[in-house]
């Protein structure tokens, strides 16, 4: 003959109407939730643009690096003098020529020239 | 600077002009075309503008002064006045002095008291000294503290013609200086400056069918020197010529004979100082023909002189061919 062990009381269930002429409980409003139809939209095009970009990554042809630039290895050089010769100045307008300097004149700009035309004159005064 | 073993050259360019624009402001006037041509900098072509309208407007009353066909002119009334003195005013003053000047240059071939031997020749009223020769065309001009008077034989008549457009065009120039080029041009008769290393070309139009350009000349001003100026004038007898009696004649009178000219001359131009003097020995070369004009302008102090006969040869006197372009 099976003994029945004595068991624990349940805790008291929460929030579910109790049958029969159980005393009604208040049930809370359901959360409002976003509308999730722009967020699909967003995430199906990114991955529309995701796909092209990895097509056109496959079928562009490849393209070589540049060359590495050779390394340059810095020397440290006692310093130099550079002799900088002065052969030819133009002077600018007001600018007087070096004391011995050879000045050599400009060539002749172009004449301005008006035309006229001289003829026997009228009757008058 | 650092010098080297060879001297350093410089090269020294003067300051390039601006750009240059010319300025033409032309009127009727005179029987003809009176205009003013001024080359100067873009910048300064407004008030160049200007100066030669105001100019070309001073022009206009002086001549008002000068014509003969207003009655209302300084002229017209010296020339309706009976008496033997008659005080003029300072401008017509100033012109008789340079037809007496004229008059003086060239020996009596220009001469200013001739209008009604030319009067005459055009079959026009004309009083009777017109006859009356050389002697009775003596006159003065009297100086004094505040006034000037014309001192003539009573009924003398003055006809300044060209004499008074080579002094309008001089004395027109003296009111614009400074210019890279100016050119009074009055109805032919110019008076020219031009800057240092400017110049002008002046083309002599043909007698024969009005080109403009029969012969070219070229005026210069030395790059070293100040603005120099030319007179360039034409005188001739094809473009007011005309028909009486199946005569043709002219209106160029020779004041040694009170007729129109007998030349062999068709026209002449000269160069010289001032349009005065130019127009004065082209007058007087055409009345006088090629051979004696040759000896005259020879001895004159005129720049030079292209003188054209009536059958078609062209005469460079010496020193013109510096100028020919």
């Amino acid at each position: 003959m099976a003994t029945q062990l004595p068991t624990r009381p349940l805790p008291p269930r929460q929030n579910v109407a109790a049958p029969g002429n159980a005393a009604p409980v208040a049930l809370r409003a359901p959360k409002a939730r976003p509308d999730p139809t722009a967020l699909r939209i967003g995430v199906g095009f990114t991955g529309v643009a995701a796909a092209s970009a990895l097509v056109t990554a496959f079928l562009t042809p490849g393209t070589a690096l540049p060359a590495q630039p050779p390394l340059v290895q810095t020397v440290a050089v006692p310093p130099q003098r550079v002799p900088h010769v002065t052969r030819y100045v133009q002077l600018k307008p007001g600018q007087t020529a070096p004391p011995q300097a050879a000045v050599q004149p400009a060539a002749v700009p172009t004449p301005r020239i008006v035309t006229i035309t001289t003829r026997q004159s009228g009757t008058r005064p | 600077m650092t010098a080297a073993t060879a001297a350093p050259r410089s090269v020294a360019r003067p300051e390039w002009p601006a750009a240059l624009r010319q300025v033409s402001v032309e009127r009727p006037m005179l029987g003809g075309r009176v205009g003013i041509h001024i080359t100067t900098t873009a910048e300064a072509s407004p008030q160049a503008r200007a100066m030669a309208t105001r100019t070309l407007d001073r022009i206009e009353a002086w001549a008002a002064l000068l014509t003969r066909f207003d009655p209302e002119s300084d002229l017209s009334r010296l020339n309706a006045d009976p008496a033997a003195s008659v005080r003029v005013r300072p401008t017509l003053a100033a012109v008789l002095d340079a037809g007496r000047a004229a008059e003086s240059a060239t020996g009596g071939i220009v001469n200013i008291a001739l209008l009604d031997a030319r009067l005459a020749a055009e079959g026009l009223p004309a009083r009777g000294a017109a006859a009356a020769g050389v002697a009775a065309r003596r006159w003065s001009l009297a100086r004094g503290a505040r006034s000037t008077s014309v001192e003539r034989p009573a009924g003398l008549r003055f006809d300044l013609d060209g004499v008074a457009k080579g002094w309008l065009a001089d004395r027109a120039l003296e009111r614009i200086r400074g210019q890279q080029v100016t050119v009074v041009d009055a109805d032919g008769d110019l008076a020219i400056e031009v800057a240092p290393g400017a110049s002008c070309i002046v083309g002599v139009e043909d007698p024969w069918n009005g080109h403009p350009d029969a012969i070219v000349l070229r005026l210069d001003a030395e790059r070293d020197a100040g603005p120099t100026r030319y007179g360039v004038a034409t005188s001739g007898i094809s473009n007011h010529a005309w028909r009486i009696d199946d005569v043709v004649t002219h209106h160029l009178i020779d004041p040694r004979t009170d007729d129109p000219a007998v030349t062999d001359l068709i026209q002449a131009t000269v160069i010289a100082r001032t349009a005065r003097r130019a127009e004065a020995f082209a007058k007087a070369a055409v009345i006088l023909g090629s051979e004696a004009a040759q000896d005259v302008l020879a001895s004159s102090d005129i720049l030079g002189a292209v003188l054209m006969t009536r059958d078609g040869a062209q005469v460079v006197t010496s020193g013109t061919t510096r100028f020919l372009a």
